[in-house]
């Protein structure tokens, strides 16, 4: 820190500012735990395969536009 | 010397620079070198520079930072004083050419010729532990009492959404790379936003007094006279640098001018200094503001290049700032920078002046009052919004603007150097003008300015001023008298 | 032999790293070409003995079994992720039919080690570090695996040995340009370079690196260049083919690929500019995320046709 001193240790409850994101984060973590084996079989299911992840990802956009306006990217 | 060693000993030497009273604009120019790298830490070095005179109140700072450094390790003060209870290092003159000297200091350290430095500190805790009970146990208590050994950070309530976590306070050093040398400021965070900032110390100013006067005023404030660069004129530039590089080391210098011949300097008082040096000086220190926020942005060697413009422009080269400009904008540097962020509002900026008031779109310049300024057409240049942003786009716009001005200039010379020139350029002005014709603003600026921010924007902000502004943004602590002359002795350069 | 074959590609990449991360920084900062390429050269050796000279230091209270577990973590990590990727057909330390997921493993649990990196020091500036580090890893690691997804799917396989397979009539970054854009992104997040070296940044003074010295530097400097050589191989397998060549399919082939990426991601490194976290973060999952979604629906309706 330059010659700087500290007073107390840096182990604290450090204020996570990125809290509220990780909550969204972990929905898309799941969603891309059902991309693994739907990617396996998806040319073998067609255009079905596509449709469905589609309505999957859209609803978990609706999440991600509603967090958006909440303001979690806003590093609180 | 093992073939270890051997290999150690031809990488460049890891330095950290404790950076004193108007040396860092000439460290800066050393570190340009290849043989020498600067590091960020103290961990990562081998070799502590101190340059200048170094402030009373930071020499303990001083000696907890020598401690840092790891074995094998010494340290080479330059231009300066030995501070008090810091043992024997080597000391430097201020003429001498330091890049042998901190290679022949690193090549000694290694093959053991120069001994490894001990601590100056002694390696305890400030509260050892003492146990008392059965286990060892002791103390008041761990949260907010006076426990053994270190206490844990207590909670307080957060400013951007009320949740009371722990609070940590720091206080970053006066010789934090990423700060103006000379700046000691504490620090209370939460998580990484600011939620207190206070300005400890002012920062010290970059270059040396110029004029004869501020020199003779420096040496009755019982600091010697710091030396000017010998480059003046244009026209002898690189005579006088290709000169003073076979005066310099035998090292392997580039052909370029600008790399060596730094070292050869000599104080000469009296010479009448031109319009086209007096340019090319500002636009050298518009320049390493830019290199220092480009260092935030973690933009490294387009800092390094900036600095080496400079250096250049310093020694009275004609650098073209065009084809730095366009690389800014290519690296998203401009974009980068939120908008409106560390933004003034009229009566802050009417209180800073210089770059940051024209920034903030007031048209006020000292050199319009200047015969030799008007004959050129000179006009101010100002942004419009005041923020981060518009003072980095005010740097680069007046140092183009100087660059002009001084190709234009020939030999003409303008009326008597202004205080406030003086300041604006980066030298130390007397010390009674340092408030000279602009009020005093009436609130904490500074902790205004920081006040809410996250690291990042911090630093950004605080490299946004040059150390003028920062330097008008300082309160003193209302006990203590103003400590403008309290600084440990440092050698001519 | 393969695990011969990757240490070799391993331990030659991370010497071309360095190499080419001093050249760059030189090149970039214009320092005149005295000596440049010998320097550049004769960097990382240089580099080598003077840590391994230094002693290593101790701050106040670290956690001591952490501090010196990251390095190794990370390091181990990027062999594990240099592991899955096939030096030529059939030749793969690793040959699982999901490597692909032990790939997004990898990236996963290199947000840990550097976390535990920051954290162990007991310092603030490493632990800001850590968690901005965290906080901007995990997104760019989410969009990278949906990117990586997109290329299983005309492979119809997890498994990076088939992926590289699939693409022997046309590469990944013809069918699927937008991907490639979007993982080389990861890259500079996996070694902490450039804009997105929110772990180790100038503006903390070295962040987490910034209480280390000696050998245990030494180790995270290695294992940062030895994360970017995994990196770069698993994007040559996913979008530019692998070993897969004109003339005869084979590991100089892949080697050739990855030095161009490396070249690529080094140079970016040094002249992109970094985002303050917020404004990164917002960017992250409201452009770059949709980016990531358009690329994958994409892969998709390419991959049926």
């Amino acid at each position: 820190m330059g010659g700087g001193e500290a007073e107390t240790h840096a182990w604290q409850r450090y204020h996570l500012r990125c809290y509220p994101m990780l909550l969204l984060f972990i929905a898309f973590e799941m969603e891309m735990m059902f991309m693994y084996p739907w990617a396996v079989v998806f040319v073998a299911e067609g255009g079905k395969a596509l449709m469905e992840m589609g309505m999957f990802l859209v609803i978990l956009a609706v999440g991600l536009v509603y967090g958006w306006r909440e303001g979690i990217f806003r590093w609180q | 010397m093992s073939a270890r060693r051997a290999l150690a000993a031809a990488a460049p030497v890891a330095v950290f620079v404790a950076v004193g009273e108007g040396t860092s604009d000439r460290v800066d120019d050393l570190c340009l070198r290849a043989e020498i790298e600067r590091v960020a830490s103290p961990r990562h070095a081998s070799v502590l520079l101190v340059a200048g005179g170094v402030r009373e109140r930071d020499v303990a700072s001083l000696r907890r930072l020598h401690d840092q450094l790891p074995h094998p390790r010494a340290t080479l003060c330059w231009a300066s004083d030995i501070p008090a209870h810091f043992g024997t290092p080597r000391t430097l003159p201020p003429h001498a050419a330091p890049v042998l000297a901190l290679r022949e200091l690193y090549r000694q350290l290694l093959t053991g010729e120069h001994p490894s430095e001990s601590d100056l500190l002694p390696d305890e805790p400030p509260a050892p532990w003492r146990g008392i009970g059965e286990y060892g146990q002791g103390g008041k208590g761990m949260m907010g009492g006076t426990p053994y050994g270190r206490p844990m950070p207590m909670t307080d309530d957060d400013l951007r959404d009320g949740l009371a976590l722990d609070v940590y306070t720091l206080r970053l050093g006066p010789f934090m790379p990423t700060l103006p040398a000379g700046l000691v400021l504490t620090l209370t965070l939460q998580g990484d936003v600011i939620q207190h900032a206070r300005m400890e110390s002012p920062p010290l100013w970059p270059a040396p007094p110029s004029s004869p006067h501020a020199a003779h005023a420096a040496a009755v404030r019982q600091v010697e006279p710091l030396d000017e660069s010998s480059i003046l004129h244009k026209q002898g530039s690189s005579a006088a640098a290709s000169e003073s590089s076979k005066l310099g080391d035998s090292g392997a210098t580039g052909s370029s001018a600008g790399q060596s011949g730094q070292d050869d300097n000599r104080y000469t008082p009296g010479i009448a200094r031109t319009l086209a040096h007096r340019e090319h000086q500002r636009a050298a220190q518009h320049l390493r503001g830019v290199a220092r926020m480009l260092a935030v942005l973690e933009l490294a060697p387009l800092a390094e290049r900036c600095r080496r413009m400079a250096c250049a422009i310093q020694h009275g080269d004609s650098v073209p700032i065009a084809p730095l400009r366009k690389a800014l904008v290519r690296s998203g540097a401009f974009a980068a920078i939120p908008a409106g962020l560390g933004q003034l509002d009229p009566p802050m900026a009417q209180a800073l002046g210089g770059a940051a008031l024209r920034a903030a779109g007031d048209a006020v310049d000292e050199r319009l009052h200047d015969r030799a300024y008007r004959e050129l057409d000179f006009r101010v240049l100002t942004q419009r919004d005041g923020d981060v942003r518009a003072r980095l786009h005010q740097w680069l716009d007046e140092a183009e603007q100087s660059m002009h001005l001084a190709s234009r200039a020939g030999d003409l010379a303008p009326a008597a150097a202004s205080h406030a020139d003086e300041r604006d350029v980066g030298h130390d002005p007397l010390p009674a003008d340092d408030a000279v014709n602009m009020p005093a603003p009436n609130h904490d600026a500074f902790a205004t300015l920081l006040c809410g921010l996250e690291w990042n924007e911090a630093m950004l902000v605080i490299n946004s001023f040059d150390v003028a502004a920062l330097r008008r943004m300082y309160r003193p602590p209302k006990d203590s008298p103003e400590e403008a002359g309290a600084t440990h002795h440092g050698h001519a350069m | 032999m393969p695990w011969l074959g990757t240490l070799v590609l391993l331990g030659g990449s991370v010497v071309f790293v360095a190499v080419i991360d001093s050249l760059a920084f030189a090149l970039i900062a214009q320092r005149p070409p005295v000596n440049l390429m010998r320097d550049a050269l004769l960097a990382p050796w240089r580099a080598v003995a003077v840590s391994l000279v230094r002693q290593q230091n101790r701050t106040e209270h670290p956690d001591r079994l952490n501090w010196a577990l990251a390095p190794a973590l990370y390091l181990a990590l990027a062999g594990i992720g240099l592991a899955v990727v096939p030096l030529a057909p059939g030749v793969a330390v690793i040959d699982s039919s999901a490597s692909v997921v032990l790939w997004g493993a990898v990236e996963t649990l290199t947000v840990i080690a550097v976390f535990l990196h920051g954290w162990s020091a007991n310092a603030p500036l490493p632990l800001i570090g850590a968690y901005r580090y965290a906080a901007m890893g995990l997104p760019i690691m989410l969009l990278s695996m949906f990117v990586l997804i997109g290329t299983a799917l005309p492979a119809q396989s997890l498994s990076v040995a088939d992926i590289v397979a699939s693409q022997h009539d046309v590469w990944n970054v013809l069918r699927q340009p937008l991907g490639l854009l979007l993982f080389l992104l990861l890259g500079l997040s996996l070694s902490l370079r450039g804009p997105f070296d929110y772990a180790d940044s100038a503006d903390l003074a070295g962040g987490t690196a910034s209480e280390v010295s000696g050998a245990a530097r030494l180790t995270w400097q290695l294992a940062r260049h030895a994360m970017l050589v995994a990196f770069a191989a698993m994007a040559s397998s996913a979008f530019l083919g692998g070993y897969l060549g004109p003339v005869r399919a084979g590991p100089w082939w892949l080697a050739l690929k990855m030095l161009v990426l490396i070249t690529l991601l080094v140079g970016a490194g040094h002249s992109l500019a970094r985002l303050p976290p917020s404004r990164m973060l917002t960017v992250l999952w409201t452009v770059l995320l949709p980016l990531s979604f358009l690329d994958l629906a994409l892969a998709g309706v390419v991959a049926l046709w």
